[in-house]
C-alpha cells in the first residue's frame, strides 16, 4: 500500500482516502464474503469497515501496517454483522460454477459439504481459515491481525480444518457404504 | 478418508471461487458518508501538524481555551435532568443523549457525562466516563462500547428487553425455546443459566435504583465450535464469541424485565479495568417507567 496515501488520508484528505478505498475495497469485500458467506452481510461489513478505516485512521501509528490493520477492522465488522443478523434463512449460497478437480471428479459435492461444514464454524474459526488459506497470511500475521496469541490461531485453525475434513468425509462415507454392499 | 493436504487443497480451491469485486454503490455509500464521519484524532498525530505562524498558533490556543471553558461548563451541568434539554451551544460531542437508533450500526463517540436511551421501552439513564461510544443494535437493544482500537472484540454494555432464549446455542437456525421463557426475572435467569455449553455463575440478589433483580455471569467456552447463540430480543438473536464473558443483571421494573449485559473478554490485558468500568456504569443506572 502507498504509505503516502495512508498518511494523507490520516490527515483528513478525502481524495487520498477515496484512492485507498478503491485500492483495498475489492480485497476487503472478498474476505468479508468468504467469512460471512452472504452477499448482503458482506457488503454491509465492508461498508462499515471502510468507514471505520476513515474514522480511526489517525490512530494508526505505522502507515506501513495499513493492510493488516484494515483486515482487523474488517474482521471486526464481520463479527458485528454476524452478531447483528444471525438468521440462517437470510443466507445465500455463493454461485456454483461446478469446476472439475484435477483427477476429473466434480468438486460440486465437496463444495456443498464444505459450505455446510464452514457454516457450522464460529466466526472466530472462519476468520482464521480465510486469513490463512485465502489471503495466505502466515499464522503469525493472522495472530497479529486478530489480536490473539499465535497459539490460539493454531488451535482455531486445527479445529476448523478438522471440522471441514469431517464434513468432507461425511460425504464420502455413504459412497463407501454403497460400494461395499 | 481425506488427508490433511487433500482438505487444505480443496478448501483453498473452494475459497478461490466466488465474489471479489466490491459493488460501486457500496463504495459510493462510503464516500457519501465521509463528510458526516469525523475522524478520531489522537494527540501524537496532532503533533505532526505544522503550526506555521504566530497568528495560527494564537488562533489555535484561543480555540483550545474556548473548548476547555465550554467543556468544563458542559460537564459541570450535564446532569440526568438535563438529558432531554436542547444543548445551548452547537457541539458535535455535547449532546447528552445516546444517538438515535435510525442507524443501528453507526457508532458515535461520547463525552463523559450522563446519557439516556432514546425510545427505549423504559426510561434509562446512566453515566459514562470518556472513551466510550454508542453501539446499539435496535430500539430494544441499546448500549455503549469502550472505544478500543487494539482489540478485536469490544467491551460492550447493553440494555435489552429479552423475550426468549434459543433452544440450542449451537444449532444451525435460531430456534426459540418452546415453550418460551416465562415472564419473571427468575424464569429468564434460569433459562440463560441452562443454555447448553455455557458456564453460568450462581445468581445473586441485586438492587439497582430501587428495582430488585438477579446478577450472574455467563461465560462462553474458548472453543464453542459454532456460532454460539443465547437470548432473543424482538429484533434479533444474540451471538457470543469464544471466551466472552457476560456480566448479566436482570431486573423487574414493575412488570417489565430489563436486562443489562456487560460483555468483556478476560484475555484482554485491561479486562479487570474494563469490567470495573462497566460495573461503575451499571451502578449509576437510574430507571423510570
Amino acid at each position: 500500500m502507498d504509505t503516502e496515501l495512508v498518511i494523507r488520508a490520516q490527515h483528513g484528505d478525502e481524495g487520498a482516502f477515496t484512492s485507498l478505498a478503491v485500492a483495498v475495497g475489492d480485497r476487503l469485500h472478498a474476505v468479508a464474503h468468504r467469512i460471512l458467506r452472504d452477499t448482503d452481510l458482506a457488503e454491509d461489513a465492508t461498508q462499515q469497515a471502510l468507514l471505520n478505516v476513515w474514522r480511526d485512521l489517525p490512530q494508526l501509528r505505522d502507515p506501513a501496517r495499513f493492510d493488516a490493520w484494515s483486515y482487523r477492522l474488517l474482521v471486526r465488522a464481520c463479527y458485528a454483522e454476524a452478531r447483528r443478523t444471525r438468521s440462517a434463512s437470510n443466507l445465500r449460497l455463493l454461485p456454483a460454477n461446478e469446476p472439475m478437480g484435477a483427477d476429473g471428479t466434480s468438486l460440486v459435492i465437496d463444495r456443498d459439504q464444505l459450505e455446510r461444514g464452514f457454516r457450522r464454524l464460529s466466526i472466530d474459526h472462519r476468520a482464521v481459515v480465510v486469513l490463512h488459506h485465502y489471503l495466505d497470511l502466515p499464522l503469525s500475521e493472522v495472530a497479529e491481525t486478530l489480536g490473539v496469541p499465535e497459539g490460539t490461531v493454531r488451535s482455531r485453525l486445527h479445529y476448523a480444518m478438522r471440522g471441514l475434513r469431517a464434513a468432507l468425509d461425511a460425504d464420502a462415507r455413504p459412497t463407501r457404504r454403497e460400494g461395499s454392499q | 478418508m481425506s488427508t490433511d493436504r487433500d482438505v487444505e487443497r480443496i478448501v483453498r480451491s473452494w475459497m478461490d471461487e466466488g465474489v471479489t469485486a466490491l459493488p460501486d454503490r457500496v463504495l459510493d455509500a462510503v464516500l457519501d458518508q465521509l463528510p458526516a464521519t469525523p475522524q478520531r484524532r489522537v494527540s501524537w498525530l496532532a503533533r505532526t501538524f505544522a503550526v506555521s505562524n504566530t497568528t495560527t498558533r494564537l488562533a489555535l490556543a484561543a480555540a483550545v481555551v474556548a473548548a476547555l471553558v465550554f467543556g468544563i461548563r458542559f460537564l459541570s451541568t450535564s446532569t440526568i435532568g438535563d438529558n432531554t434539554e436542547p444543548t445551548p451551544t452547537p457541539s458535535v460531542a455535547a449532546s447528552p443523549t445516546v444517538s438515535p437508533i435510525s442507524r443501528p450500526n453507526a457508532s458515535w463517540p461520547l463525552d463523559a457525562g450522563t446519557y439516556s436511551l432514546p425510545d427505549f421501552p423504559l426510561g434509562v439513564t446512566f453515566t459514562v466516563p470518556s472513551g466510550w461510544h454508542t453501539c446499539s443494535d435496535s430500539l430494544v437493544e441499546q448500549g455503549v462500547c469502550l472505544t478500543q482500537t487494539d482489540v478485536l472484540f469490544e467491551t460492550r454494555l447493553s440494555f435489552l428487553i429479552v423475550e426468549n432464549v434459543v433452544s440450542d446455542p449451537c444449532g444451525l437456525g435460531d430456534e426459540p425455546l418452546d415453550p418460551p421463557v416465562g415472564p419473571s426475572v427468575d424464569d429468564l435467569v434460569t433459562a440463560i443459566s441452562n443454555l447448553a455449553g455455557f458456564e453460568a455463575g450462581a445468581p445473586a440478589v441485586v438492587t439497582i435504583d430501587g428495582y430488585d433483580g438477579k446478577q450472574f455471569t455467563l461465560t462462553s467456552p474458548q472453543d464453542p465450535g459454532c456460532d454460539f447463540k443465547t437470548w432473543m430480543t424482538a429484533d434479533r438473536t444474540n451471538g457470543i464469541h469464544a471466551g466472552e464473558v457476560n456480566l448479566l443483571v436482570v431486573l423487574d421494573v414493575n412488570g417489565t424485565r430489563l436486562v443489562i449485559a456487560g460483555a468483556y473478554y478476560p484475555e484482554h490485558p485491561g479486562a479487570t479495568a474494563e469490567r470495573a468500568a462497566m460495573e461503575k456504569i451499571m451502578a449509576s443506572v437510574q430507571i423510570s417507567e
